[in-house]
């Protein structure tokens, strides 16, 4: 029943507060989602680290003629992506301004994909992750579309992240219901699933078709050109769960389901080598278009595309270094890239312009704006100490055990992520000024708002067992213990 | 089972016997009562009394009718009746439940339709009612002759509330169009029929299957036989390429009768496909299958495709009928393998789909109803605009049609297609599955096409009116959308039920 909570608890309150006035709506919505992760806290402090099975599981009968089952449950890599689905939605309500138009509708639908989310993370059941899959792009696309920022063409990101997503998890129900059929086993739990996998030939071509979903989701290279669209068009709170949350979706597909259900598919080729070989192309490219932009917000979804090839990457180490690394990176880059969000958000709100170019010198006239920002940007470059240096490591030494020059090239993007982080904090707050108009410097309100994500970014940085320490306890057999 | 040869002898006929057949069909009879009735309350009573009365009639028929159905589900003993020539099976059950349920839905929506465009409503009702009752006939049909019979009083009563709207030319244009390539559907289906009867000797459903099995070679007046009806069927249930005209005949008619026919022809269609190929030719499964596979996967594509490039919301979901045939064709496919399981699991999808496809589809059409003015119908894109500002409640329930439609869960249009798909994977019939999800992916694009209109903010804020008993009837429509893609057992285990496996004859 708890886990049944995580997800509907914010679904209801999403509904409801839909139709609040502004002002109560964001009281609301504030109260659903900070009891939301008291609860996901909750768990993760009562959960088992010993225990190799999923936890708190609950199984209802939902349909019993195609056995399929409503199944939610934890284990130590999903808990940590409910608890930061949790926390995310948390701030991105904080964040949402009560002026906005529509505020009501906006909290509404953060909640409910919120609560998709939730459920994804939660399902241990073939259908039951796809359902959510699906169901959470529609608050998603609604989000992207009614209250994008793309003011020429509304809704074109909208329909393209829709349509992208949807080609890939479309074919992805096929992979569902080819894998129900091929297996024998009659039954879509993924821990029963995982120590049933079809025959070689079958598992290649339904490996095939998750991985595309997923792929596509995450994004991976060559899938990845409706995420620029669609970050530059989602408003800033959004992207506090859409890039922070729903990126991981993908990722977390691959090591829930592509990975366990399917561990040899190989036919004429190996789907095992694709994979890496993709994500260190997401490692370099994304840090190569990261560094020809000089819109901010691009430069961050970029950074963010380079960013996941590392999670992937660790993810096709096949070990227990990477695949912990990733999980580890998921956590991190979920915190750091709603920060940079925020903060690209706020220097734009105060000059008028996301232009890295056209901006210089601000550090004299917000200095508290500067002095956050630095913490986030050398989070966001993998400086030893925080967050984002443990992951990338732990992934990149996975990656070295499994095949050096995997990990030699993803090192590239290491080298690369400073220059561009560095050359987005050097533009915008050092040099000579542009104009000397007086700006105020970061709100209080701003302040305490970024404050736990900051915490968060030493907190993991100094103390990274705290997350580790639970990834051993898995729910399904497959994953490098 | 009767054998025929009593049947040609045997001219005897009980008290006992007629009461027995007669509540074989007893959904049947109570409507057809309650059109007779009707008929003579609309020549009784004075003209500005007669549609509401008339309207009351078929309400209290409909809802009798379905209770019939719904007792004689749970308790009634269902067997053939009429020597054979029709049946009372959980299958006609299944489907006389449909359409009853259809028919109260049409005439919630249609009867302030009328009222705002002037039209008779009296006559409109007692044809609907004709056309319930020829859809009854056509599902409880075990005989070719009977099916035909029921396919007849269906087809000619929606020939004239096609073109309902005298005055208007598209209307008329839709009339002409539907008798004269419904006439040519028929013959087509007439001609596959006497096909068959030469080949086999016998017009009773079940006789055919048993000649069948009996001989090992295949017969090519069979085989030509199936062919005929096989596009025969195909023009009915609006499957590409017999699909021409759909979009014509359903932009000409009235909404209301549009909205009807969508649901209503389709379902009955699929009642005969199944009755005759799955029923009466399983031997034969595999030529017909072929025939509906080439069928099932030019519908997907071309439906799916067509729809993209419409602006008229009426056009745009003929269109998307015709893909929505090809989806429901794959279970119907899954439903002629010789493994009962399979076979079983497919024919349930169909009946399962095509049970929720009247919410979600019915209730698209019935907002619609409502933009009606007194000249026309408004069905273009651009008359949904702002939609949410003029009814809240509709443009969430049309969110809901739209994305059940399209086939995101929770919505029922997910589960539905989850289990056509299933089946059809199940079969062997992958390939056609992957061009049913590629295709799906197309249709996502212009369904959410049609949300865009109405979430938009427009200058339009007029509230519309709504009747209340058509907003009872979308909303119901809404509220099953949502609730039977929540929880779809108990429809299911109904849909399992509709196809015990004597079904298959011997």
């Amino acid at each position: 029943m708890t886990l049944t909570i995580l997800w509907l608890l914010p679904l209801i309150g999403g509904v409801l507060v839909a139709f609040m006035p502004a002002r109560l709506s964001k009281l609301m919505s504030a109260i659903t989602a900070i009891v939301t992760l008291g609860i996901a806290v909750g768990v993760a402090l009562v959960f088992d680290p010993s225990a190799h099975q999923y936890q708190f599981t609950e199984v209802v009968p939902w349909v019993p003629q195609l056995s399929i089952f409503y199944r939610l449950g934890v284990d130590g890599i999903s808990i940590w992506l409910v608890v930061l689905n949790a926390f995310l939605t948390v701030i991105a309500v904080l964040a949402t301004p009560i002026r906005m138009k529509n505020a009501n509708r906006f909290l509404g639908l953060i909640l409910a994909m919120s609560a998709g989310l939730a459920g994804l993370f939660l399902a241990v059941d073939l259908v039951l992750f796809y359902v959510f899959w699906e169901a959470m792009l529609i608050p998603a696309y609604f989000l992207l579309w009614l209250f994008g920022e793309d003011e020429e063409k509304p809704g074109r990101a909208a329909i393209k992240f829709v349509l992208y997503t949807l080609a890939g998890s479309l074919l992805m129900l096929v992979g569902v219901i080819g894998e129900y059929v091929s297996t024998g086993a009659k039954t879509f739990d993924l821990a029963t699933l995982a120590t049933t996998p079809p025959t070689a030939a079958i598992q290649f071509g339904l490996f095939f078709v998750f991985a595309l979903a997923f792929a596509i989701k995450t994004p991976l290279f060559p899938f990845h050109s409706w995420l620029p669209d669609a970050y530059l068009a989602a408003p800033t709170p959004m992207l506090i769960t859409f890039a922070g949350v729903m990126g991981k979706a993908g990722a977390y597909g691959f090591l829930r389901i592509a990975i366990p259900l399917f561990p040899n598919p190989v036919l004429w080729w190996d789907w095992r080598w694709v994979m890496p070989v993709l994500a260190v192309a997401a490692i370099i490219w994304g840090a190569l278009m990261a560094l020809a932009q000089r819109d901010m917000k691009l430069l961050v979804a970029y950074s963010s595309v380079s960013h996941m090839g590392f999670i992937v990457l660790g993810i096709f180490a096949f070990n227990v270094q990477g695949q912990q690394g990733a999980v580890l990176q998921m956590v991190n880059h979920g915190i750091i890239v709603p920060a940079l969000f925020l903060l690209v958000a706020w220097i734009a709100d105060r000059t008028g312009t996301r232009d890295r170019s056209a901006l210089a010198g601000l550090a004299p006239r917000m200095p508290v704006m500067a002095g956050v920002s630095i913490i986030v940007v050398l989070a966001a470059l993998g400086l030893p100490g925080l967050n984002s240096f443990v992951g990338e490591f732990m992934t990149l030494l996975g990656a070295w055990q499994r095949a050096p020059v995997l990990a030699a090239l993803g090192a590239i993007g290491l080298v690369l992520a400073p220059v561009y982080m560095l050359r987005f904090f050097q533009g915008t707050f050092q040099g000579e000024p542009v104009e000397k108009r007086p700006m105020h410097d970061i709100y209080t309100g701003q302040l305490v708002l970024l404050s736990p994500l900051v915490l968060l970014m030493f907190v993991l940085g100094i103390y990274p067992y705290l997350l580790t320490q639970l990834m051993p306890a898995l729910g399904q057999i497959g994953l490098a213990r | 089972m009767m054998p025929l040869a009593a049947t040609a002898v045997d001219l005897t006929y009980s008290w006992s016997q007629a009461l027995a057949d007669l509540s074989q069909i007893a959904p049947i009879a109570t409507l057809t009562l309650f059109l007779l009735f009707a008929i003579v309350v609309d020549l009784a009573l004075p003209k500005s009394r007669r549609g509401d009365a008339v309207a009351m009639v078929a309400a209290v028929g409909y809802v009798l009718s379905l209770a019939t159905a719904f007792y004689r589900w749970n308790y009634g003993d269902n067997g053939p009746a009429y020597q054979g020539y029709a049946t009372g099976d959980k299958f006609s059950l299944f489907f006389e439940m449909l359409f009853a349920v259809l028919g109260i839905l049409t005439l919630a929506v249609s009867h302030s339709y009328l009222k705002r465009r002037r039209f008779v409503a009296g006559e409109f009702h007692v044809l609907i009612l004709a056309a319930v009752i020829g859809m009854m006939v056509l599902a409880s049909a075990t005989s070719l002759v009977t099916a035909f019979l029921g396919l007849e009083l269906l087809s000619i009563s929606l020939y004239i509330v096609c073109g309902y709207a005298r005055g208007e030319t598209k209307s008329q244009e839709s009339a002409a169009k539907y008798l004269l390539v419904g006439g040519f559907a028929s013959a087509f289906v007439l001609y596959g029929m006497a096909l068959v009867y030469g080949g086999t000797g016998t017009t009773l459903i079940p006789d055919i299957a048993k000649t069948l099995q009996a001989s090992s070679s295949s017969n090519p007046l069979i085989l030509l036989g199936i062919v005929l009806m096989g596009v025969g069927f195909a023009f009915k249930i609006s499957a590409a390429p017999f699909h021409m005209w759909t979009p014509d005949v359903y932009q000409g008619a009235p909404i209301p009768v549009t909205a009807f026919m969508s649901v209503g022809t389709k379902a009955a269609g699929f009642a005969m496909v199944i009755r005759i190929f799955a029923g009466g030719l399983p031997h034969l499964a595999p030529e017909w299958q072929v025939l509906l596979a080439f069928v099932a996967a030019t519908s997907m594509i071309v439906g799916n495709l067509m729809a993209i490039v419409q602006s008229s919301l009426k056009r745009l979901l003929a269109y998307s009928g015709v893909a929505q045939a090809g989806y429901v064709l794959i279970g119907v496919i899954a439903g002629g393998q010789a493994d009962p399981a399979v076979r079983a699991a497919g024919l349930a999808s169909v009946l399962f789909y095509l049970f929720v496809y009247m919410f979600m589809n019915f209730g698209a059409f019935a907002v619609v109803t409502a933009l009606a003015g007194p000249e026309g119908d408004r069905d273009r894109l651009s008359d949904l605009e702002g939609l949410y500002r003029r009814s809240p409640l509709m443009a969430i329930l049309m969110t809901v049609f739209m994305l059940s439609l399209a086939g995101f869960p929770p919505f029922v249009g997910f589960f539905g297609k989850l289990f056509l798909f299933t089946a059809g994977v199940s079969a062997g019939y992958t390939w056609l599955v992957v061009v049913a999800v590629v295709m799906s992916v197309v249709s996502v694009y212009y369904y959410v096409r049609v949300l865009i209109p109405v979430w938009s903010s427009s200058v339009r804020t007029d509230k519309l009116e709504w009747s209340v008993s058509s907003t009872m009837a979308i909303v119901l429509s809404g509220a099953l959308s949502l609730v039977l893609g929540l929880y779809p057992t108990t429809v299911l285990i109904a849909s399992t039920l509709g196809v015990p496996i004597s079904f298959f004859g011997p």
